[in-house]
């Protein structure tokens, strides 16, 4: 695993991508670690652990909700599924990282243009 | 959603966490086992890929914590660790708090005794009132109780007013006499000020108040307590007061002592009983210019104290043109009873808010002494801030730890501090004459106290803790690891320590000025002469009433008193007065009209006056500048004669000749027959005022005590034992009260400032201590910071006197800076203080000098001592040493 840069995602990073993958169909945490390396074409090394403290303030946050259940592989897991208010929260964080990563992007190109 | 509940649902959360991070573990080892991993393998893989399960099962969980409690908790057991690790700057911090807490909570406690709370046991008392009548020249005087009828009927936004009249009472018959401190009031006074009563009942108000219908006297606490043993078959008893029955009616509340700040009494009577207590002032109900009450008056909710005031102002002012004669220019004036003129918070207001002043600046320091400490050692301690920072800790839990720290220095300090009042309060009879009122004594510290010292203890970690807590978490964690302490502290933490350190030395110069300041006052205050002679003078007086003396028999009385005390051995000269020079009752006064002398039209022309026996002047060592002194043969049956003061001379005979001039008053026509030297009457502070001395012989009113005075060569309280004695082998019957030495008795008026001077002198003492310690603290902590600087200029060939310069030129920066500001500021303190006090210099050369002195002295040893023992520390030990 390559290291140093694996963590180096910005803040609510991780909390933004749980949510997008949420939006899809409810899972549990080792399937939201495996579908984000999947997705990302594992250019994200998400510390899978890392994970969890995320969860529980989305939870706290009411943007997620979790009861136990039961996956696909017949192991006894815990779902999370989107809140409304996670939808809403969502759209939000998508948007003001989109122009976030505008402006980081129309710096970057100075120069080249 | 209640605690239990939050506390079980966080449970269940907990546990929902851990089992689903042991799921994920498992689920992932077993995708690595089908993955062809061995089991060991697979399990150290999946761990591995997790991360540290229990730093982020505990991040996990933190998040529903509540940061109050649990990590409040962590954070304290923590910072004691923290603290302990420092004892010495611990200990200072708190022992720093601790006095500034015990002497600030003590002048609280007296603040609130004297003038906060003037009425203990009244409910409701920040509605009372204190209402005065004003003279035509603008000068309080008490109110009279026509005038107090009055004000009672019209005005409209009190919800009741009463008058008290205090007095002391003759208690008991003829076998058994006490004299007890007493008021005549209203009947409803207790109902004004809603007092309730530990045992029976009060006045009834229902039929006003009717001359001579209620003979009903309530007792204090401690007076049922001491002479009834707390019987309560003492209620419908009937005891003589002053020689008439009246009957037990109720017993006073413990706390409530009297409408007198700051004394205590013990008796209350209805006023309109004063005719059957004292017949020959019976007529005080009917005199509207015999003004002797004090004036309740309860301020309806409805009305503002300024609406309550304007009325009463207006109506004061009607009054007097409604009446004309000599109320005529009169009005009233409604005021918080702290600032009333009658009572003993008129002479402790200004000593008790300058001590109060002095109090903050005491605290000051204490902040100041803390924040200081704190931030000395959060530099030194940047390795330790920047490691925990780099290791992940978020500032705002550094900050929360450094104000933790602080919170827990602040409350074991003020603590301790509470401990420390509690003695203080306890020891005070050290500090306070023992004639000082009861209330003074015994100041209690009581809830309120105790919530004034933790707002205290807040405040003052707040402010000290705020400081090293920004500047802590404001390192540069990088630089500071990679530097280690090799560099001296940086910028920021320098200046903040340097103006700490500046500011402490000004307010510690500040205190000490002030209190220098008031040492001279009193110093001065007892070196000034109050034109009399004290020494070897001894006093008693006698209540005449009680017997029922007529003049005859009192003229009698007192004239074969003196000559038996006469004959005393020892005695050289003897004579008697209705007032004693500087005690603290305001004495009485006369209307005068003076032969040649046109008055202003709003001129006062009531001056006041003694009633004297024949030889005051020759007992008291006065001057008689021209004419006689009284004798025996100055009786009704002669001339009615006078002497007066140098002042009367001056202000009424300007330029004419006194002696053989004629002065009405009493409704007669008196002749001046001698000049006396001008003595303080009432203050050691008042300019000479006029003053005039007539013959009891010829003014007799038997309602004053009378008050034997008797010189000698025997030790003084032989004399006093010689008056004492002679009273009672002329008449056992008359109680004898006051039988002490002059000295010891006129002290009382300077007792207030007196006892603010012990306490300032205390005060002074602890905030030089305190910025002792805080300066020490605070620049031996920079100086052994610098060690390794030192041990590298020794090192590299600096000899000590270098290396002293060094140090202490940034020393002599501060110290002049401080004394810069503190002498200046000072100086406007001083103005201020000298406006409030009596003969005190604003501009005392010595006293400024001798605090700069003092303080240069603290930075000297502060410097000094921890530069001598870095300078002798071997150099390679310190540069080798991390």
């Amino acid at each position: 695993m390559p290291e140093a840069e694996s963590r180096d995602l910005f803040p609510g990073a991780l909390e933004m991508m749980v949510l997008r993958l949420l939006k899809v169909e409810p899972m549990h945490g080792y399937a939201l670690v495996q579908r984000i390396q999947q997705a990302s074409g594992n250019l994200l090394q998400v510390e899978e652990g890392s994970l969890y403290p995320a969860l529980q303030r989305l939870l706290k946050d009411g943007l997620v909700k979790a009861e136990w259940g039961v996956s696909a592989t017949n192991r006894r897991v815990r779902i999370y599924r989107l809140t409304p208010a996670g939808a809403k929260h969502l759209v939000r964080a998508v948007s003001s990282f989109e122009r976030m990563f505008q402006g980081i992007n129309l710096v970057l190109a100075l120069g080249e243009g | 959603m209640s605690i239990l509940d939050r506390v079980f649902r966080r449970r269940r959360i907990y546990d929902d966490l851990h089992e689903e991070i042991r799921a994920h573990l498992d689920e992932k080892t077993e995708a690595l086992i089908a993955a062809g991993y061995t089991r060991a393998e697979a399990e150290r893989e999946a761990r591995r890929a997790f991360g540290n399960v229990t730093a982020l099962q505990e991040r996990g969980r933190e998040t529903w914590q509540w940061p109050t409690i649990e990590s409040l908790l962590m954070d304290v057991r923590f910072a004691m660790r923290q603290l302990g690790r420092a004892p010495a700057v611990a200990a200072i911090v708190v022992v720093t708090l601790a006095l500034g807490v015990a002497a600030t909570s003590t002048v609280f406690s007296w603040t609130r005794a004297v003038l906060l709370d003037p009425l203990p046991g009244a409910a409701d008392a920040s509605h009372v009132m204190m209402l005065e009548s004003t003279t035509s020249s603008g000068s309080w005087t008490p109110v009279s109780w026509l005038d107090y009828r009055d004000f009672r009927k019209y005005l409209k936004s009190f919800d009741g007013l009463a008058a008290a009249y205090p007095m002391s009472l003759t208690l008991g018959d003829v076998e058994r006499p006490e004299r007890a401190p007493g008021e005549l009031v209203s009947t409803n006074f207790f109902d004004v000020l809603r007092v309730r009563p530990a045992l029976g009942h009060f006045f009834s108000s229902a039929n006003g108040d009717v001359e001579g219908a209620q003979p009903l006297v309530i007792i204090g606490y401690g007076l049922w307590q001491r002479r009834w043993h707390g019987d309560s078959a003492v209620i419908g008893k009937v005891v003589e007061i002053n020689r008439f029955p009246f009957t037990i009616a109720g017993v006073a509340p413990k706390a409530f002592r009297g409408s007198m700040p700051g004394e205590e009494v013990e008796l209350w009577v209805p006023a309109a009983m004063v005719g059957q207590i004292m017949p020959t002032i019976g007529s005080m109900l009917h005199d509207r210019d015999w003004r002797t009450f004090r004036v309740l008056a309860r301020v309806a909710p409805r009305y503002s104290a300024a609406a309550a005031g304007d009325e009463v102002r207006r109506f004061g002012t009607f009054m007097s043109t409604r009446n004309g004669g000599r109320s005529a220019g009169m009005s009233a004036n409604l005021m918080p009873l702290w600032q009333s003129h009658w009572g003993i918070q008129d002479a402790l207001r200004a000593p008790l808010l300058v001590l109060l002043g002095a109090c903050g600046l005491v605290l000051l320091i204490v902040c100041a002494n803390m924040a200081t400490l704190l931030v000395a050692r959060a530099t030194g301690r940047r390795r330790e801030l920047a490691l925990r920072t780099a290791l992940g800790a978020p500032r705002r839990r550094l900050v929360r730890q450094l104000l933790t720290e602080a919170s827990l220095l602040a409350f074991t300090g003020s603590g301790l501090g509470l401990f420390g009042s509690l003695w203080l309060a306890r020891s005070m009879h050290w500090l306070v004459p023992s004639f000082a009122a009861p209330t003074l004594l015994d100041p209690r510290v009581d809830g309120g106290v105790v919530l004034f010292t933790t707002v205290l203890a807040s405040v003052v970690t707040f402010v000290a803790g705020i400081a090293p807590a920004l500047h802590g978490s404001r390192e540069r964690f990088r630089d500071t690891l990679r530097d280690g302490d090799r560099m001296s502290p940086g910028v920021y933490a320098t200046r903040l320590r340097s103006l700490l350190v500046v500011a402490e030395m000004a307010l510690a110069i500040v205190a000490l000025v002030g209190a220098g300041l008031f040492y001279n006052s009193a110093r001065r205050t007892r070196a000034v002469s109050p034109g009399f002679t004290t020494t070897g003078v001894g006093m008693a007086s006698v209540s005449l009433t009680l017997a029922g003396y007529d003049s005859a028999a009192a003229d009698d009385f007192l004239r074969r008193v003196s000559d038996r005390i006469a004959r005393e051995p020892g005695i050289t000269s003897v004579s008697y007065t209705d007032y004693v020079p500087l005690s603290l009752s305001s004495g009485s006064w006369e209307d005068l009209r003076i032969e040649g002398y046109a008055p202003q039209t709003t001129e006062n022309m009531k001056v006041n006056r003694a009633a004297i026996g024949p030889g005051y002047f020759k007992t008291l060592n006065i001057a008689l500048l021209s004419g006689r002194d009284f004798t025996f043969d100055d009786d009704s049956a002669h001339t009615p004669v006078m002497i007066v003061n140098e002042a009367f001379v001056r202000h009424f005979f300007a330029g004419r000749a006194a002696v053989g001039a004629r002065v009405h008053g009493w409704g007669k026509w008196f002749t001046i027959v001698g000049v006396a030297k001008d003595v303080m009457q009432y203050r050691l502070t008042e300019p000479a005022k006029p003053y005039f001395y007539v013959a009891i012989r010829q003014v007799y009113r038997p309602e004053y005590g009378y008050t034997f005075l008797a010189r000698g060569a025997a030790p003084v309280d032989q004399t006093v034992r010689a008056i004492a004695r002679a009273v009672a082998s002329v008449d056992a019957t008359v109680p004898v009260y006051n039988a002490m030495p002059l000295f010891d008795y006129i002290g009382a008026p300077m007792r207030g400032a007196k006892v603010a001077v012990r306490m300032l002198a205390l005060m002074a003492m602890v905030s030089l201590l305190l910025a002792a310690m805080g300066l020490y603290g605070v620049i031996s902590y920079a100086v052994a910071q610098r060690a390794k600087e030192i041990g590298l200029r020794v090192a590299l060939g600096a000899r000590p006197v270098d290396v002293l310069r060094v140090v202490s030129v940034q020393a002599g920066a501060l110290l002049a800076m401080g004394l810069i500001i503190g002498l200046a500021t000072a100086a406007a303190v001083g103005r201020v203080i000298a406006a409030l006090l009596y003969s005190v210099g604003s501009a005392d050369v010595v006293i400024f000098a001798g605090s700069a002195a003092a303080m240069t002295l603290i930075a000297i040893a502060a410097v000094g001592v921890p530069a001598r023992r870095a300078m002798n520390v071997d150099p390679a030990v310190v540069l080798r040493a991390d």
